[in-house]
């Protein structure tokens, strides 16, 4: 049985979160989404529950975040033998390139924030394969 | 003449007032290079050179007929081969039952002629030492009024540079939120379960907007907040802090501020800056308070001499400053994130403000020369720590 169907959501925009939810309600599969307004929830949330931790298929991150930028946290994650292994995904209004060439080098897809509605369909495909993957 | 006289180590001659020598010594003698009888036939002139005998002329003759003598005069001798000799003498003018004459001693002070040259020329290093050192010393304190306005400019710059990075990050990610929002919103959404085209609600996109809008009039009063044309004054802090815990509580019934002050001192500030300043911590304590109806702030003060140069290392100017800490006993932050509460639009809690008002906070104290920092312990207290020199 496939029980990694927890997506981690890490944003402090309260509007994207909404965005995030109603797009992958779209998708096909059943997704259990976890929301935290910062890194430094993120990291409360995946260090002292194992069990969503086990359920984890996806982490997505916003970069520009108060306390842990996006990038902090993912060098975080890559430190922690129980997170290491759960694929990463940007999903960033920013186009900074030192950002897009550091996950790239990392193998880290990078989605730019939509801006259109068609898009987020596409975004919450794609996040889903990374899901399934 | 006696033996004695004629040789002990002093020169000794004497002659009539018209200058005819009645005795000389051989020391004399020996000194000037003439034999005992080529000197006893002469006068006076013979071994005198020609400033010597104006002087004999015109000071000691007269010298010794008021004073009857003179003493440590100083005068040359012309030996025979036609050196200069120089000679300190005593004279007297003897009473020979009405006859005059003129008694001369003295002693050679070749030497000390030298040792005095010596004198006059070291005191004249001296003196163009002395006079090089006054040179170093106004190129020195020149050298410091310099390094004070670098420092001022360096600070300038380094405020200006601050300035363009939060400008930068502005442009690159504060705005495009909104805007991007607006994009999103404002195209047809096809989200919806039937296939009818449906357009998100008005007032989403109001809230873009105004979000959009405050942040760029923060920008603007956060970019106006400068140090140009900044009028300062005499700002009784005491009486500062009274009046706007009284503004604070105006503005938030129901809400106990209880407020520990020590007597503060009245420093140099802009009035406007300084109230924005300490409304912002006040508030900041009201939003961070830990129980619904109380709010505990602290504020004590230190005096300290602090460096004025901020940004040379090595450069030393004390002044006196102030050092007042704001405690508020809230919820307190995250001390790894202490710093980040000064950045511009840096909301530390979602839905909490616009982020603005501390980092126009921070900029206000910079504009003073001042610093401030952070001490917080989450779930303790937030200090704010802020040091602001008493003179502008």
């Amino acid at each position: 049985m496939d029980k990694k169907r927890t997506i981690i959501y890490v944003d402090d925009d309260v509007d994207d979160r909404e965005l995030f939810k109603e797009a992958m309600l779209k998708t096909d599969g059943i997704i259990n989404i976890v929301y935290a307004n910062n890194g430094a929830e993120a990291l409360e949330i995946m260090d002292n529950d194992n069990d969503l931790t086990q359920s984890l298929c996806l982490i997505v991150l916003d970069l520009n975040m108060p306390f842990l930028s996006g990038r902090e946290i993912f060098n975080i994650i890559k430190t922690k033998d129980t997170l290491r292994n759960i694929p990463v995904a940007i999903l960033s209004s920013g186009q900074n390139p030192n950002d897009i060439l550091f996950f790239k080098e990392q193998g880290v897809p990078y989605f730019t924030k939509p801006d259109r509605y068609s898009e987020i369909e596409i975004l919450a495909d794609n996040l889903f394969k990374l899901c399934k993957k | 003449m006696n033996d004695i006289y004629d040789d002990i180590p002093c020169i000794y001659f004497s002659a009539l007032a018209n200058g005819s020598l009645i005795n000389v010594n051989n020391t004399l003698c020996n000194y000037l290079g003439y034999e005992k009888s080529e000197l006893l036939d002469s006068k006076l002139e013979k071994f005198f050179t020609l400033s010597t005998r104006i002087f004999q002329q015109t000071h000691l003759y007269p010298l010794l007929e008021i004073q009857g003598h003179a003493k440590e005069i100083y005068i040359t001798l012309l030996t025979k081969n036609g050196e200069h000799l120089p000679i300190l003498i005593n004279a007297e003018r003897i009473d020979n039952d009405g006859d005059f004459f003129y008694q001369f001693a003295g002693v050679s002070v070749n030497n000390r002629k030298k040792f005095e040259e010596e004198i006059i020329a070291a005191k004249k290093v001296a003196e163009k030492a002395l006079n090089e050192n006054e040179v170093l010393k106004a190129t020195k304190i020149e050298l410091e009024k310099n390094a004070e306005q670098l420092d001022y400019q360096i600070a300038l710059f380094n405020n200006q540079n601050e300035d363009l990075r939060q400008f930068t990050h502005l442009a690159t990610h504060t705005l495009q939120e909104p805007i991007r929002k607006l994009m999103l919103y404002s195209g047809e959404s096809s989200l919806s379960n039937n296939n009818e085209i449906q357009f998100t609600s008005p007032q989403k996109i109001r809230k873009a907007v105004e979000e959009l809008n405050n942040k760029l009039n923060g920008l603007q009063q956060y970019l106006w907040l400068t140090k140009d044309g900044m009028e300062i004054e005499q700002v009784d802090l005491g009486k500062l802090i009274y009046s706007i815990k009284q503004e604070i509580v105006d503005v938030n019934p129901g809400i106990n501020i209880l407020l520990e002050l020590e007597l503060m001192p009245t420093i140099d500030g802009n009035k406007e800056q300084l109230h924005f300043l300490i409304t912002e911590l006040f508030k900041n304590a009201v939003k961070f308070r830990k129980q619904e109806n109380l709010v505990e702030i602290e504020i004590t003060h230190t005096s300290l001499l602090l460096n004025k140069f901020k940004q040379l290392t090595g450069k030393y100017k004390y002044a006196s400053y102030i050092k007042i800490e704001f405690k508020d006993l809230g919820i307190g932050i995250d001390e790894n994130f202490n710093e980040q509460v000064f950045e511009l639009f840096r909301v530390l809690k979602p839905d909490n403000g616009l982020g603005i008002g501390l980092s126009l906070s921070k900029k206000i104290i910079e504009n003073h020369n001042g610093s401030i920092s952070i001490e917080a312990k989450k779930g303790q207290y937030t200090k704010f720590v802020i040091q602001l020199p008493l003179n502008q």
